[in-house]
């Protein structure tokens, strides 16, 4: 060390007191995260909670709602223009009502839901007013022309219909401005269809053949379409011919069902006059037979339906100008006839003899005739045979120089001998016998004379067949047992291939024989055809073919598969 | 059901995490203190040696005085002072900055270990949460 020298003290580097900062201490923000993820999971909670309770709440408001619309269309159904807003109003108590006893979150979101749900209904509340206002507008205007439409069922001329036109025309014109000129048409056309129908209908019931004339001479022209015009022009033109026969057709029909298919045949034609009387004369004739049952197979009241029907339909022929002179013709041909027989046995001085049988039975089936044709009427026939039966002698106490009808026809079948009558063997007397012995054996419970008009209806088509066989045909028959054969199949009619009887009197009038089982019908009696219980009454005098009616109390399927019920007159009541 | 299942799962392991972190910011808080303590003890020895220093400083100086036939009065006297003071100024200094150093650790150490037990609070707060 130098001397002299001090050695100084080093101080050293400093060494400062700021040694920095802690990190921030973020515990809080840490926490403060798990406090909030907590806190929003409840708030979550009871977002979902006071949802779920609005929601719950809102269904129980929709229910409501819709019952107090439906309350409310009934109460506004004739005023439905308050309709919107009552039910708007309706809506709001009913969500203050039901939102005061919900939590304040809750009611919010209860009313939030509530709010969009009654503003989004306002389009609906609206078309239901405009639909029901539609609907009373157009409710209104049918009625007014529904009434015109009405009006028209007084019409009694083309001008009636002419102004009920015009007044149709002031209606729309007022309809349109409350309703589219399209539903207006619509309904114009179809009431004034339905007028014209009335109009029509009623001029047709009321003044048929003014109306067809007034149809032909164009009146209805400018109200009426071609086609219209021609189908009411029919319709007035059947009515003018058929009006009387509906009348009594309309009676007839509440009283007797089963004549129904009787009249449509004669109005399509399947039936003639001719089955008409047919059928009431085998109507007639059973009239007191009866069934297994008892009760009897013919009421008197379808006889009387079928005297009325034969009447109507010979009312209506007979009204025809051409119809009614042949009938006036027929008569007095038949009466002069008549007298000219009688004043030829006065003039020859001739007693009562067996050619009266034949020319008597010959004017029988004559008279027949016309009246099963329709060219005389019943009244006519009956009045003419109580002729025969009485007018003997031209006058008064003058003997009679003829038979009497009723003697004739119990003499038919038998000669005179030197003391009495006994049976005749020729070809005429042997089917008078068996004609009168089947009339005698099937219809016992008829009384004589009842007995000797069916007898003297089926002589006189034996005569009628006699008449018109080739007199060789008989000339040739050499012994009796040819004749009676000849008579037989004349009477009884003949077996067929098939081995049933065919042809002949007494089957073409009153009996059936069932090819399948052999078995004989009468007039009444009773079989099955097709699983049905039938009854036999009588035959098609033209086919041959017999005819059936169903037996009461069972239940029929017709071929549409449609039911119904026998009823005891015959008619079917459909089920 | 499945759904319950999952939750829990999902819970459970959310607080097996917090707990994790919770014992790792214990740890970690130890080893800071640890830290802190050892820091300070280097400042304290640094300061012993640096007052050891300005001792043997000022006895070095004293001799170089008497040595010189310099009465220690007056001058020498105040340098010799003012060695002293100096070397014990700057072991003050380094004595201070040991002590801050120990408390900034200890700050250190007892944020760390709050923020663990945070953690475990909000993953058991989380997994209430899920389970609401």
């Amino acid at each position: 060390m130098a001397r002299g020298k001090i050695t100084p003290y080093e101080v050293g580097s400093f060494s400062p007191s700021a040694v920095g900062v802690s990190q921030e201490n973020q515990s809080g923000q840490i926490v403060s995260q798990g406090i909030a993820a907590i806190g929003k999971a409840l708030i979550a909670r009871e977002d979902a909670s006071n949802t779920l309770e609005a929601m719950n709440q809102f269904g129980s408001f929709e229910l409501a709602y819709q019952q107090k619309k439906i309350d409310l269309q009934k109460q506004y159904v004739n005023d439905p223009a308050k309709y919107p807003e009552a039910v708007r109003n309706a809506g709001l108590e009913l969500a203050d009502s039901m939102s005061g006893s919900m939590g304040s979150s809750s009611a919010k979101k209860f009313r939030q839901m509530t709010s969009s749900s009654l503003s989004q209904d306002v389009p609906n509340s609206m078309k239901w007013y405009f639909t029901r206002d539609s609907e009373i507008q157009v409710g209104k205007i049918t009625s007014i022309k529904q009434n015109l439409a009405l009006q028209a069922s007084t019409v009694a001329s083309a001008k009636d219909l002419e102004a009920i036109k015009v007044n149709f025309t002031k209606a729309s014109t007022e309809a349109t401005k409350l309703i589219d000129k399209e539903s207006d048409t619509k309904l114009t056309e179809q009431y004034w269809k339905l007028a014209k129908t009335q109009a029509m209908s009623a001029q047709v019931f009321a003044q048929p053949m003014k109306l067809m004339r007034e149809l032909e001479g164009g009146t209805y022209d400018k109200l009426l379409t071609p086609e219209e015009k021609l189908t009411w022009k029919n319709k007035a033109r059947d009515a003018v011919y058929n009006r009387a026969i509906d009348d009594q057709y309309r009676t007839m029909f509440m009283a007797q069902g089963k004549l129904l298919d009787f009249q449509n045949g004669i109005e399509n034609g399947t039936f003639t006059i001719a089955d008409l009387v047919n059928e009431r004369e085998a109507a007639y004739a059973n009239r007191n037979k009866t069934d297994v049952t008892g009760k009897p197979i013919v009421s008197q009241e379808y006889i009387k339906g079928l005297d009325n029907l034969i009447d109507i339909t010979l009312y209506a022929k007979q009204r025809v100008p051409g119809v009614k002179e042949a009938r006036a013709a027929s008569l007095k041909d038949f009466d002069t006839e008549w007298d000219q027989y009688l004043q030829e046995k006065k003039m020859s001085k001739q007693g009562p003899s067996e050619q009266d049988v034949e020319k008597e039975l010959g004017m029988y089936a004559k008279l027949s005739g016309l009246y099963r044709n329709g060219d005389i009427s019943k009244d006519d026939f009956d009045r003419h045979i109580a002729i025969m039966r009485t007018k003997l002698s031209l006058r008064q106490g003058q003997k009679a120089r003829v038979r009497s009808f009723s003697e004739a026809i119990d003499q038919a079948g038998t000669v005179p001998t030197l003391w009495w009558r006994t049976p005749g063997n020729d070809v005429v007397s042997l089917g008078y016998q068996m004609i009168k012995s089947y009339v005698d054996t099937a219809y016992r419970e008829l009384g004589t004379d009842e007995r000797r008009d069916l007898k003297a209806q089926m002589l006189s088509q034996y005569h009628q067949k006699i008449q018109a066989e080739p007199e060789d045909n008989i000339s040739k028959l050499a012994t009796e047992n040819e004749r009676r054969q000849f008579a037989s199949e004349r009477v009884k009619g003949v077996l067929n291939e098939k081995g049933f009887r065919i042809g002949g009197i007494i089957n073409t009038n009153v009996t059936y024989t069932e090819p399948e089982t052999g078995k004989v019908y009468q007039i009444g009696d009773i079989g099955v055809k097709n699983g049905y219980k039938v009854r036999f009454t009588g035959k098609d005098p033209e086919t041959g073919t017999p005819t059936w009616k169903f037996v009461p109390g069972q239940i029929v399927t017709n071929a549409n598969g449609q039911q119904g019920l026998v009823q005891d007159d015959g008619s079917i009541k459909r089920l | 059901m499945a759904s319950n299942y999952g939750k829990l799962l999902f819970g459970g392991a959310n607080i097996f995490g917090g707990i994790s972190s919770f014992m790792s910011s214990r740890e970690q808080a130890s080893l800071l203190e640890e830290q802190g303590a050892l820091t300070k003890d280097d400042y304290y020895r640094q300061a012993a040696l640096v007052r050891e220093s300005g001792q043997r400083t000022r006895a070095k100086q004293t001799m170089e005085y008497i040595s010189s036939g310099v009465e220690i009065v007056g001058t020498p006297q105040l340098m010799l002072k003012e060695t002293i003071s100096k070397s014990l100024a700057q072991a003050g200094a380094l004595e201070v900055t040991g002590r801050n150093y120990e408390r900034l650790y200890s700050r250190k150490s007892r944020t760390t270990e709050s923020q663990g037990m945070s953690q475990l609070i909000t993953s058991i707060l989380e997994t209430g949460a899920l389970l609401i």
